[in-house]
């Protein structure tokens, strides 16, 4: 080894603990500094976070149970357990020093485990040995408020920041807005029975999101009165309110309260109808809304026998198992687009899906302002309730469905003085208000009304999943978002709205999705020419079939013969064609994706192929012209002088 | 730096002289779209984003770049050329920046030519393209990375040959770098602060984070420092070899 190689050596090895030391140093110095491309800014606090935490007047604690050391093994783990940290670190460091941040690494039968799962922490036994793994946080402020996230699913992590804030927010604000929430549908309270097993049933996560958030309090349908504390009254499928109740609820408009109301020309879980006598009564019986005088009142028309069509939102569902699945002009996926860029409720939200929707217009002579919040598309059109009764193939919507190019409005923000919905004075049975019944508007009503009542529950937007042991909900729409934007809007706060429904669910082939609706409707078309032939001939093969039986002769004509051999080729025609027409559905799908292929793995490289080859070329031949200039040696210079 | 660009230019020049570095554009694209469509299955998948293209990447640089890196310096080496180099008036560290720097922006035309699949993904539906744009930033300076490590690689050997198989074997040390397979040759003895530093080399931990995304300058700085120290190394031990 020569001296020289020894120094090269010596300096290599220093230069490689430099590096590792660096690399040390850097991870803990340069925190934040940091350039968010998302679209969504996923990576940025968002204003709401900022005014949350300045706000913070009393300390709030937080405790960081994470068993950094046991997560080294699980590398995915491990870099969002960083994330997770940094996220902390950053809001304590903006919260001028409100927010009291400790990070613990619990170890087994330590006093610190305790405390984790005093304070709501679960460990998962994910170490390796199988010790407990934590990976969860802990809030507690000056009072006995006590929160926590017991868990961080990495598969949330788009909703880290808001888990996190919510979290702080709820401990710094122990006074929590009152709520009101009276529906005819189940939802919360003592009529979450499960009739058949007799346990109570988990009420829709939109409830328990709001119990979280909010004083909520079940009001039963028979209530005469609001209590005048009340901030927001939730409205769920009014149906059957006495005008007792329809006053309580007027003067609490009137009052100036703030109401969010859910009316529904079709509500699936309307199980009123039920008969356990008739299985079908509950199929046919009448699952509408029937707000009273209320809504008229207040400047809306609302029509409970109609449901909003939308072929542009329409989703596949398949109703059975194991079915095909075909699209629901009735239950749609709302996007953006039919969302009201200008309204706090819905604007930063991506998906909710609605179950047979109705529409609501401004009454004529109306005093009040009507803001739509979410419109349908133009491809939309108006379906009878009827329709939707015994509605075993859902395909069958989309016969005759002609779209009016009129967008309706599914939710809209009624604001405005408005007047009472009992002229006459306070009904039989009204408990009189003290100070009297009120005539007009004391101050100005701020009502949202939702034409679906079905988007409230569970099925339509999250899905409960098992997650270590733990019930872990894991959402693939906004709706409950938007329930408790719209809450918490009516309540006057607008801080987490900002920080909430920040994530996008999917972002599918919109340009495949179309090729596909276009084919659908293609298909139904042939399908119903083809399936009325098919039934004609059918039709005739029985007449010339009970033509046979009815002259009692086993023996037809040989006309009669070739008839019927006419009429069963035609019918195998007819079903074959049939076949052929289902094949061709995905056809240009698949067309679309074997051009795709193509252009990329073979074009593209090939073109570029071509270019180099066209490049090299001319690079010859710029070559070649500049040559003459040189002196042409001819190969036989010797020959010339020897000849 | 006047030094440093003409050598670059040079090195480009010889780079679209021969027919090798069109191929290597052409398998390149060619391998990264079929992977992306038929092993990522892209198209089926339905989702409007360019994860199954962005995850091949470290794989398929493994194996194809020190394809590009092997040839920096052992073919020089070799052929004795080295020494013609070192007579111009430049210094040894202008050969090696200039060298790698042509081999990167080489790399980094390839990986623009795939621009195509961008277009495609844009065209079926919308995706996040800021995230897009981010993966690309984080597979060029991926792509520094594993020249860095094949440049040096390169400097120490004169057969182009075992140049290739140490840089695949060493980039495939940093790519695992945060994964049990390299983690427990550490954990065992190693103070934890010695094996958080090992996991936080890994080439895919900090690939992955800018591919979400977010450009930390933290993602910035280790790939920087990392191709830094491997240039570093290459001068070392092209000095150290000289008079080999």
């Amino acid at each position: 080894m020569t001296k020289r190689s020894t120094l090269g050596g010596g300096a290599l090895i220093a230069l490689a603990l430099l590096f590792i030391g660096l690399t040390i140093l850097f991870a803990h110095l340069f925190r934040g500094w940091r350039v968010d491309l998302t679209q969504n800014g996923l990576y940025t606090t968002a204003p709401g976070t900022e005014r949350i935490l300045k706000g913070l007047k009393e300390p709030v604690n937080l405790y960081f149970f994470y068993s950094e050391k046991a997560a080294s093994t699980l590398p995915e783990l491990k870099t969002y357990g960083t994330r997770v940290r940094e996220l902390l670190e950053e809001l304590a460091a903006r919260s001028n020093g409100n927010l009291r941040l400790s990070i613990i690494d619990p170890q087994p039968f330590s006093e610190d485990e305790d405390r984790a799962t005093e304070l709501g922490v679960r460990g998962a036994p994910a170490g390796p040995g199988g010790q407990n793994l934590y990976f969860g946080l802990a809030g507690t402020n000056s009072t006995d408020g006590k929160e926590a996230i017991e868990f961080f699913d990495p598969r949330k992590e788009e909703f880290l920041e808001y888990d996190v804030v919510k979290l702080v927010h709820q401990l710094s604000n122990p006074k929590k807005p009152v709520v009101a929430w009276m529906s005819s549908l189940p939802m919360g309270g003592p009529a979450m029975f499960d009739q058949q097993t007799g346990q109570p049933r988990d009420p829709p996560l939109v409830y328990s999101q709001a119990e979280q958030l909010f004083t909520v309090r079940s009001v039963p349908l028979t209530a005469t009165a609001i209590d005048a504390d009340v901030d927001v009254l939730v409205l769920v499928h009014p149906k059957g309110l006495t005008p007792a109740t329809q006053f309580a609820i007027d003067q609490y408009a009137l009052r100036g309260g703030k109401i969010l109301m859910f009316v529904d020309p079709v509500a699936e879980s309307d199980q009123s109808g039920a008969d356990p006598q008739n299985p079908m009564a509950q199929m046919q019986a009448n699952k509408s809304s029937d707000p009273g005088p209320l809504l008229a009142a207040w400047g809306v028309d609302f029509n409970p026998h109609e449901v909003v069509g939308d072929l542009e939102h329409a989703l596949q569902v398949s109703l059975r198992q194991g079915e095909q699945p075909v699209r629901h002009l009735g239950i749609l996926g709302l996007d953006a687009s039919t969302f009201n860029p200008k309204d706090v409720v819905a604007a930063g939200l991506s998906t909710v899906n609605v179950a047979t929707m109705g529409y609501l217009k401004p009454r004529k002579g109306a005093q009040t302002k009507f803001e739509p919040l979410i419109q349908s598309s133009t491809q939309s059109g108006i379906l009878p309730t009827e329709r939707f009764a015994m509605l075993f193939d859902p395909a069958t919507l989309q016969d005759g469905f002609k779209p009016t190019g009129q967008r309706y409005a599914l939710a809209a923000r009624v604001t405005g003085n408005v007047t009472t919905a009992f002229p006459k004075g306070a009904p039989a049975g009204a408990a009189a208000p003290a100070g009297g019944a009120l005539k007009a508007s004391a101050k100005p009503l701020n009502l949202l009304v939702f034409a679906d009542t079905d988007l409230l529950m569970d099925y339509l937007w999250v899905r409960k999943q098992n997650f270590f042991g733990q019930q872990v909900s894991q959402a693939w729409a906004n709706n409950g978002d938007m329930v408790a934007n719209a809450l918490d809007n009516l309540a006057g706060s607008t801080d987490l709205i900002s920080v909430r429904g920040r994530a996008t669910f999917t972002r599918p082939f919109d340009r495949v999705e179309g090729l596909r609706r276009d084919a659908e409707t293609r298909f139904r078309a042939t399908e119903q020419q083809l399936e009325g032939e098919l039934r004609t001939t059918e039709e005739k093969l029985t007449t010339l079939e009970s033509k046979r039986n009815d002259k009692s002769s086993l023996i037809l004509s040989p006309e009669q013969e070739q008839e019927l051999e006419r009429f069963q080729q035609e019918k195998l025609r007819i079903r074959k064609d049939l076949r052929g027409v289902r094949l061709g559905l995905d056809q240009n799908i698949t067309r679309l994706g074997n051009v795709l292929k193509i252009v990329n793995i073979v074009v593209v490289p090939l073109l570029f192929a071509l270019l180099a080859v066209a490049f090299g070329y001319w690079r010859r031949q710029k070559r070649v012209d500049y040559a003459p200039s040189l002196p042409v040696t001819s190969g036989e210079p010797q020959k010339e002088a020897g000849a | 730096m006047g030094n440093v660009g003409i050598i670059l230019r040079r090195e480009l020049r010889s780079y679209f002289a021969t027919p090798l570095a069109y191929v290597f554009i052409l398998i390149f694209l060619v391998l990264a779209n079929a992977f992306t469509f038929y092993l990522g299955g892209f198209y089926e998948r339905g989702q409007a984003d360019l994860a199954p293209f962005f995850n091949f990447h470290p794989w398929l640089y493994l194996f194809l770049i020190p394809a590009i890196s092997m040839r920096l310096w052992a073919e020089e080496r070799k052929s004795g050329s080295i020494e013609l180099l070192m007579t111009q008036p430049i210094t040894l560290w202008h050969a090696v920046l200039g060298k790698f720097f042509a081999a990167w922006i080489f790399t980094a035309l390839a990986i623009a030519l795939t621009f195509p699949l961008w277009i495609t993904v844009n065209y079926l539906g919308s995706p996040d393209n800021g995230a897009i744009f981010a993966a690309y930033v984080g597979s060029i300076l991926l792509a520094g990375g594993f020249l860095a490590i094949g440049s040096c690689m390169s400097a120490l050997t004169r057969n182009q040959v075992i140049a290739f198989i140490m840089a695949v074997v060493v980039s495939f040390l940093f790519l695992l770098a945060g994964y049990p397979l390299v983690l427990d040759v550490f954990s065992t003895w190693a103070p934890q602060l010695l094996v958080d530093a090992v996991a936080s080399l890994s080439f895919l931990r900090h690939f992955e984070s800018i591919a979400k995304g977010v450009i930390d300058i933290r993602d910035l700085l280790y790939f920087a420092m990392l191709i830094a120290f491997f240039l570093l190394a290459t001068a070392i031990a092209l000095d150290v070899r000289k008079a080999e």
